[in-house]
């Protein structure tokens, strides 16, 4: 059986692969990552990797329950 | 007397140098408008230059920029500036808006409970998004811009004097409205998307909203 997390992390992984390699994501002390080095984090389950994963899901399921065409209208 | 605002702008590493960068724009506005800055930029945001110009000056309102933890605020070299379990008692009636890390959550409601008036910042890890072309001129970089946009309009609202419920609530409609734009955009821009979303999901007011400095 596929677990759960392991399905969230691929979706985020898909997600993050599609990010423009210019770009980097900082967060606090703990730094700024390129794509390729958040990929990295998720895959590797740290505290970085773990908190993208809660990042990315929150905002497919406020996208899911509707809060972006709250946001937008 | 004019109003005082006391500022930390560290700019050690890449992210401080754009929280800086961003918040020398309301400096600048700030002095414009007569008040009296002190502008700890640099190696000068420290706590032991923070507690004296504090302790002097009186400020009636307080920016941090740096890192942060749930308990405290960073300055120069990541060197706490305050934190609940040393000198929270120096935010007494004050009002504080930190942009850092998390620190809302813990420091925010220390700081109430030590009698400041308001503190308003993040409760969990404050994200962005920049351009790594652009990271030398942070105030061109069209990818971080929208992260800051609302920051900068929740500063500039308290020093023309209006309540922090207010500027509060137009920030926070100003971070939405990136959000939304980032969302329709044509662009890859849903990982914009989610960090606003987080960024707006975090960012907190606590203590007399209907306070003004």
């Amino acid at each position: 059986m596929t677990d759960m997390s392991e399905i969230k992390k691929e979706i985020v992984i898909a997600r993050l692969r599609v990010m423009a390699s210019n770009r980097r994501i900082a967060v606090g002390d703990r730094g700024s990552f390129s794509r390729d080095q958040l990929i990295k984090e998720v895959e590797a389950d740290t505290d970085i990797g773990k908190m993208m994963v809660e990042i990315q899901m929150a905002f497919l399921k406020a996208v899911k329950d509707g809060k972006m065409y709250a946001a937008i209208t | 007397m004019p109003k005082a605002l006391l500022v930390t702008r560290p700019n050690h590493d890449e992210i401080t140098n754009y929280l800086s960068a961003w918040c020398k724009k309301s400096v600048d506005f700030a002095r414009s408008r007569g008040m009296t800055v002190i502008d700890l930029d640099g190696n000068k945001a420290t706590r032991a230059q923070f507690e004296s110009y504090n302790s002097s000056v009186a400020p009636s309102f307080i920016i941090f920029n740096g890192h942060g933890s749930s308990e405290a605020v960073t300055g120069h070299n990541n060197l706490p500036i305050v934190s609940t379990d040393s000198n929270v008692g120096q935010l007494k009636s004050r009002i504080i808006y930190s942009i850092s890390c998390s620190s809302a959550a813990g420091l925010g409601r220390g700081s109430i409970a030590a009698g400041a008036i308001s503190y308003i910042g993040y409760l969990k890890p404050f994200w962005f998004i920049y351009d790594k072309n652009s990271a030398t001129r942070p105030l061109q970089d069209v990818e971080a811009k929208v992260f800051f946009e609302h920051s900068e309009l929740f500063i500039n609202l308290l020093i023309k004097g209006h309540t922090i419920n207010d500027a509060y609530g137009r920030a926070k409609k100003n971070l939405e409205a990136n959000y939304a734009k980032a969302l329709s955009s044509d662009g890859g821009e849903s990982d914009a998307a989610a960090l606003l979303l987080w960024d707006l999901t975090h960012f907190d007011a606590q203590g007399d909203l209907n306070a003004s400095i």
